[in-house]
């Protein structure tokens, strides 16, 4: 049972970064997907480091909020930014 | 996209414009090599360990650790003799150390055929085929390298006063005039000695596609000393495992000891239950041997009885199998024995040649013979007795859950060193690449009986941890005297290893995993399965790395003095990613005067130099494929450059690149063409350095 589940949750957060990535993207096809594979390498380096799915959905909270806030603060200099 | 790649033009112009003056500033580094010729001794390799004690040691040291980033290539020799397994013909391994003796570098390929090359240039000056069908599947196929001998009192002018012996894969022994590279006719028949006849028991004929030789033999005065390779899971009753002593000049056996012991007169005979060594065959010594000529001593490490993972028809302890033995050199008479593993059941063989060392202990030098093992185990014996150095406790190992199996109750560990490689595996220890395969990996060490090292096989199978490979493996250690220590690598990959009822097994092959193969064990109630590595779905191994380690052992203290990663997965990985996660080894390492370790081994395509002091990696070179073998180094004359030389030609069953290449590395040395050229220095390296120079 348990490695079922440890398969559905895997490929459930797959299809959400997928339809994320698909989502975001349009934006900016540039900034978005960097960001995206930039989290997933963090997640991923957390993950062969630790072997620990706390570690790793941990450093995947903070690599998004990290995301949010770079993407942000560059949302507003451009916006300040003379045209 | 235009507009973001405008954006960012300063970013991409800095990356560029970095890595162009980096490569320039490496060029010129790497121009300014220089490497004085007039220093560093002058010395040979002239046999397989370098010495007859089995050291790996030179104390050459022209390449040190101010210039060994700066070795490059020197020439490269292909020995024509390798197979992928596309044209018919097993998969083959190069695992030869070639030697330099008088001035000439030999080695022997995969097939036993000798070759004699220029040691400067890599030039062929002769070859010798000793016509090895190469087209048999055989149980090892192999050949480690070849032995020298020369007559004490030479002729000049005579042939054969000086000779290169080989043993071949198929049981023959052959003598060659080193000069010439042609048979020595007064050697046995025409040059050479059919080692498989008197090696039977009676019941079992011998078999050459799985009795023959992998090692070069050990040389003694004027005796060659030999052991053989036997497919020691076949049946019950085997081949003898004997070591002979043949006279070098004519080939006549001068004497013979058998690891199991015969007749009810030898005190070990009582060690065998029922009078099993009568019928049993194998405990033979298939790995190098190592000779102390002034206690006129030969060291052997034996194998395994057979067959080797169900010992129900050989009960007790079975000595002197598994065994590092001391056998007088001119009589073959035992002088000693220890033994590391009772009652093998787990192909626990002694892998390494027997390294004889000085041990300083209590500020006393103590003469030491080091032996390592597939369990990680490094045993440190006193030369003359026997007696272990440091204390070995007899501790309760896991009993056997199948009828008829009377495992051993304890076995022998070292307290010091204390073992090297993990010697227990739960499933919390499982890794993977991501969750879904490390929970694979979970259900498979759960899956099989796990009880920790020396885990008999079961019927629904045991994790073997350290596994089939070790440990270590016929790589050996290298000694670095100066300090007391040695060098060692290891393998840190669990096998799954069970058994299967005969009437199962004759009822078709059971359910198994896909890479499982199976052995018949005939004569015994039960058939082998061995899985080699214990690998998620992903090909992964499911322990944790790193997979090999190189460590360095300090003898006087027993501790590990450094371990670091042996290996990346460049090879190994679909993308060439050179993560540093050790990988499972074959080969050994060498230690030179300049501080540094030489070794392979790994399965990525690379000779590595690392600090002696240190661990630290130094520098590496790039093969043409795997490299399972020992590399060696020698340096001809005062004014000639140091070559460091190792054969890259694979593993088939490891799974590295298949390939038939000697390569052999140099640090350039300093060229007055380069200087002159107009070209600037570095056009000048690699425009006339090597050509000219």
């Amino acid at each position: 049972m348990a490695p079922t589940l440890r398969t559905a949750g895997v490929l459930l957060v797959l299809v959400l970064t997928a339809l994320l990535i698909w989502k975001l993207a349009r934006r900016n096809w540039f900034w978005y997907p960097l960001l995206i594979i930039l989290i997933v390498i963090a997640t991923w380096v957390a993950w062969i480091a630790s072997q620990s799915m706390l570690v790793s959905l941990l450093t995947l909270f903070v690599a998004m909020a990290i995301a949010w806030l770079m993407t942000r603060g560059r949302n507003r200099r451009w916006r300040a930014a003379p045209t | 996209m235009r507009r973001t790649l405008y954006r960012y033009r300063y970013l991409i112009l800095g990356v560029v414009l970095a890595a162009i003056v980096g490569q320039i500033a490496f060029g010129y580094s790497t121009a300014s090599s220089q490497v004085d010729v007039s220093r560093g001794g002058v010395a040979g390799w002239p046999q397989y360990g370098r010495d007859q004690e089995g050291t790996r040691y030179t104390p050459l040291n022209q390449i040190n650790r101010d210039n060994v980033a700066y070795l490059r290539k020197a020439w490269e020799y292909h020995t024509g003799d390798f197979s992928d397994g596309s044209d018919g013909r097993p998969e083959t391994t190069f695992q030869a150390t070639p030697i330099l003796v008088d001035g000439v570098l030999y080695l022997a390929t995969v097939y036993g055929r000798v070759i004699a090359l220029n040691p400067e240039t890599g030039a062929e000056l002769w070859t010798y085929d000793p016509g090895v069908d190469a087209t048999v599947e055989r149980g090892e196929f192999a050949n480690r390298g070849v032995s020298y001998w020369r007559a004490a009192d030479p002729v000049q002018g005579r042939a054969c006063e000086r000779r290169i012996l080989v043993a071949t894969v198929d049981a023959r022994l052959i003598a060659l005039d080193a000069g010439r590279g042609t048979p020595c006719p007064d050697f046995g028949q025409a040059g050479q000695v059919d080692l498989s006849r008197g090696v039977d028991l009676g019941t079992y004929q011998a078999d050459t596609q799985e009795y023959g030789v992998t090692s070069p033999p050990a040389v003694i005065g004027d005796l060659v000393v030999l052991g053989s390779a036997i497919g020691d899971n076949r049946a019950a009753t085997l081949e003898r495992g004997v070591v002979r002593a043949f006279d070098a000049r004519t080939g006549a056996l001068r004497w013979l000891w058998d690891p199991i012991p015969r007749e009810p007169t030898d005190p070990a005979f009582r060690t065998w239950a029922d009078g099993s060594a009568r019928h049993t065959g194998a405990a033979n010594v298939w790995a190098q041997l190592s000779v102390d000529a002034a206690r006129d001593l030969v060291f052997v490490p034996t194998s395994s009885p057979s067959p080797d993972y169900y010992g129900g028809q050989r009960a007790g302890s079975n000595a002197y199998a598994d065994s590092v033995v001391a056998l007088r050199g001119s009589s073959g008479k035992l002088v000693w024995h220890y033994q590391i593993v009772h009652h093998n059941i787990w192909d626990y063989d002694l892998p390494a040649q027997p390294s004889l060392i000085t041990v300083r202990k209590d500020d006393r030098d103590i003469p030491a013979v080091a032996q390592a093992t597939k369990m990680g185990f490094l045993f440190l014996l006193h030369r003359e007795t026997g007696e272990p150095i440091f204390p070995v406790e007899e501790r309760p190992v896991p009993r056997s859950d199948v009828a008829g199996e009377q495992s051993w109750p304890t076995q022998p560990f070292p307290t010091r060193p204390r073992p090297l490689a993990p010697t227990t595996l739960s499933s919390e220890d499982a890794w993977g690449l991501s969750p879904w395969d490390r929970g694979q990996c979970q259900n498979l060490i759960k899956r099989y009986r796990n009880d920790g090292i020396f885990t008999p096989s079961s019927l629904a199978g045991t994790i073997q941890y350290p596994g089939i490979t070790g440990g270590t493996n016929w790589g050996s250690v290298a000694v670095a005297p100066r300090r007391g220590w040695v060098v060692l690598n290891l393998s840190r990959l669990p096998s799954v290893t069970g058994l299967i009822p005969r009437a199962r097994l004759e009822a078709g092959r059971p359910d198994l995993p896909d890479d499982a193969t199976i052995s018949q064990m005939r004569g015994t109630p039960y058939g082998l399965f061995r899985v080699p590595a214990l690998l998620s779905p992903l090909g992964l191994p499911c322990t944790k790395p790193p997979w090999g380690t190189l460590l360095a052992v300090d003898t006087a203290s027993g501790e590990v003095k450094w371990q670091v990663p042996l290996g990346t997965v460049r090879d190994l990985a679909p993308v060439p990613v050179p993560i540093r996660w050790g990988t499972p080894n074959l080969g050994g390492p060498i230690v030179t005067g300049g501080g540094l370790v030489f070794i392979a081994a790994a399965m990525d395509n690379y000779l590595r130099a690392f600090d002696l002091e240190t661990g630290k990696e130094l520098w590496k070179g790039r093969l043409p494929a795997g490299a399972q073998a020992t590399p060696m180094t020698y340096r001809l004359g005062e004014d000639g450059r140091q070559f460091v030389v190792i054969a890259a030609g694979g593993h088939g069953r490891l799974g590295t690149d298949i390939g038939d290449s000697v390569v052999a590395f140099a640090v350039p040395s300093v060229a007055r063409t380069c200087w002159r050229s107009p070209w600037p220095r570095r056009f000048a390296l690699l425009g006339c350095c090597w050509s000219s120079c």
